[in-house]
């Protein structure tokens, strides 16, 4: 029995997982300019939130996600407002709003760990789950889901920057904010929005996490720093480099650990960002 | 230099030299205790291990209040010092220095990890004073000190015996194993490949901080595993281990450690078969049930880990028989626990000290079916 097609599948599992999470964090990043820490932890709100409203409040998942999902959204406009806004307007270095958004993400999880406890926990299915074989590999359900989901969200993104006004305006902003403001772009409601958008689809990147694996309150972290890898070698900024980042990340630490313990795993990822950042800082895909 | 400053300076350096000679002095006298026995925890109140901690100080103080019902043993204090984290061995040695300096406490019970047990225990020698472990029991936990006993299930037993039984009752011959690099798993692990005489066709170690392991298991699914031994030093790992060994289609039984049994792994659906290394405690003795009811019946909720409670109860009730015969003195604490603690009945069966200060209770095996553990006949 070979193990190869197993690989890929736990390589296209994976990549979904980390597309989703790579997508908001590049999207707030390429317009900012700054790396939101807080980003890990708008993810884990999506999922509790979610999981409050199925396991506490016994509500349908059809009500259940679709608030969580948007509660992640309001969380994320929340920190923007009372601790990104103001400091951008202070014009407050990079450094500062990275230390200000360590600060967030960690306020963030303490509040979580005291409402919801430390335990883990997961999100239930309402039938049992069904692993669905393909061409070898194993995948479930929910993974089929989650990489439905990744793809169509980032689809969906794409469209939204290079197809809408606002889009076209976040893009802007992106480009050059001071000149994005001369030309009569909003640029702070503009700014709101792409947190929003980018705690949004974390919400969404929660909810998959809950339901796969399970989620505690440090789950954001880890999570984060996966989608910041596949932000930066799939090429900062740039969504479809987000995408690729995200299954090339997944690829390399799936096939790397096939012959060598499965501990270098993290070692592997890491050494792969740090092989981009000496060799292409921009990724492969430059904005 | 004046004359003056000559004399100033020397009535210093005498009274220097008074100050540590009367330190070493007190540090090298036991203390006469008046008053109530004072029994310490040291155990872990916050962070992710606090239910194992809350379980502990909550079993000592029912123990002690069982036990004492007829005031036989006049009165007796509890005094709970808190070791944070799974590692912090600097808040152990600082607890331990507060019971014991401040508290002059004679007789400590260990709730701790094995990290915590292991910062402690050179100061236990030094200071003569003793702890009981009903939680850690590795080989480093059992050579550690002349003063740490353990009466907890063996952390040798914990690898020797699934290694035995795959063979011997369910004649697999080859095996998966894996294992996470905590010391205590490290301890299992090590005992188990040296025990198991089959094949290892698969032995890998995982990292517990992960959520996905399957690569790791795809390995275990093409190595043609005819079952799988799963050595974790927490819950959250072995849950993510069955939960997607089972969704990757790997049907081959597994095996794992008393602590992936619990209400994360019944969530996910896939606990059904799995078989669990359960510690030996005396469950069958109505004794024991009743003080199990009562513990729920007192904090509301049922003891997270029963072997944990039973063992408490008796590290509670060797202290006080031992004070109670021979004084409060750590080194007559001691040796009374290494004589008299021979085929004595507690809540963990019928236990005897070695020369070392360790019991020899081990696990059964149980099997998960229908949310319980069954034993296995």
């Amino acid at each position: 029995m070979s193990i190869v097609p197993q690989l890929v599948a736990n390589s296209i599992i994976a990549g979904a997982m980390y597309t989703l999470i790579a997508l908001g964090f590049t999207l707030t990043f390429a317009t900012a300019k700054f790396f939101n820490l807080a980003h890990g932890a708008f993810a884990t709100v999506g999922g509790y939130i979610t999981y409050s409203l199925l396991v506490q409040a016994g509500l349908s998942p059809w009500i259940a996600i679709p608030v969580g999902i948007v509660a992640a959204g309001a969380v994320a406009f929340i920190v923007h407002h009372t601790v990104f806004a103001p400091l951008r307007k202070r014009h407050s270095s990079n450094m500062v709003l990275l230390v200000a958004s360590l600060g967030a993400y960690t306020v963030l999880q303490a509040v979580i760990a005291m409402i919801w406890t430390s335990e883990f926990k997961s999100l239930p299915l309402k039938t049992a789950e069904r692993s669905i074989e393909f061409l070898g590999g194993i995948i479930t359900r929910t993974q089929l889901f989650a990489l439905i989901a990744a793809l169509l969200i980032a689809a969906a993104l794409i469209i939204f920057l290079k197809f809408t006004r606002a889009g076209r305006a976040i893009t802007a902003i992106g480009d050059d904010e001071e000149v994005a403001r001369v030309v009569g772009i909003n640029t702070n409601r503009m700014m709101a929005l792409v947190f929003v958008i980018g705690g949004v689809v974390a919400g969404v990147s929660g909810i998959f996490t809950g339901y796969d694996t399970g989620i505690e309150p440090g789950v954001g972290m880890p999570l984060l720093l996966k989608g910041v890898i596949a932000a930066i070698i799939g090429g900062v900024g740039n969504i479809y480099g987000a995408v690729l980042g995200a299954f090339l990340l997944a690829v390399v630490e799936n096939f790397g650990i096939w012959k060598i313990a499965a501990e270098w795993k993290d070692a592997i990822a890491f050494g792969l960002l740090i092989l981009f950042l000496l060799f292409r800082p921009r990724g492969i895909l430059q904005k | 230099m004046s004359r003056t400053s000559k004399t100033l300076i020397s009535i210093v350096v005498v009274l220097l030299i008074i100050w540590g000679g009367v330190s070493i002095y007190k540090k090298n006298t036991k203390p006469v205790i008046t008053g109530p026995i004072k029994i310490g925890v040291m155990t872990i109140l916050s962070g992710d291990l606090a239910f194992l901690g809350e379980n502990v100080r909550n079993s000592a103080q029912l123990a002690i209040d069982d036990l004492n019902k007829d005031g036989r043993y006049g009165q007796v204090q509890l005094i709970v010092e808190d070791v944070g984290g799974l590692a912090d061995q600097a808040k152990a040695v600082s607890a331990f220095h507060k019971l014991v300096d401040v508290d002059h406490v004679q007789y400590i019970i260990d709730g701790m990890t094995s990290n915590g047990t292991m910062a402690v225990a050179p100061l236990l020698d030094q200071s003569r004073v003793t702890m009981v472990t009903p939680l850690t029991g590795g080989e480093n936990v059992d050579n550690a000190a002349e003063y740490l006993f353990r009466n907890g299930p063996s952390d040798i037993k914990a690898g020797t015996l699934p290694a035995e039984q795959l063979m011997s009752k369910f004649h697999y011959t080859k095996v998966a194993l894996l294992s996470d690099n905590a010391e205590y798993t490290n301890d299992i692990a090590k005992h188990f490949r040296a025990a198991f005489k089959g094949t290892l066709v698969s032995d890998q170690t995982i990292a517990p901080s992960k959520t996905d392991y399957r690569t790791e298991l795809a390995k275990v699914k093409t190595s043609g595993a005819e079952a799988i031994v799963i050595n974790t030093a927490d819950g959250v790992s072995s849950t993510y281990l069955i939960k997607q060994a089972r969704e990757l289609g790997i049907k081959a039984p597994i095996f794992a450690n008393f602590i992936a049994f619990g209400p994360n792994l019944l969530k996910t659906g896939a606990a059904g078969g799995v078989y669990i290394y359960d510690p030996e405690f005396n469950e069958g003795s109505s004794a024991v049930q009743a003080f199990l009811a009562e513990y729920t019946q007192k904090y509301r909720a049922d003891s997270p880990i029963r072997f944990h409670t039973t063992g408490t109860y008796d590290a509670v009730k060797m202290g006080l028989e031992a004070i109670t015969s021979v004084g409060y003195d750590g080194t007559k604490i001691h040796d009374y626990l290494l004589s008299h603690i021979q085929n004595w009945a507690g809540y963990n069966g019928t236990v005897s000290f070695d020369a070392k200060g360790n019991t020899q209770t081990g696990f059964v095996l149980k099997q998960i079916k229908n949310g319980a553990l069954v034993l296995v006949p």
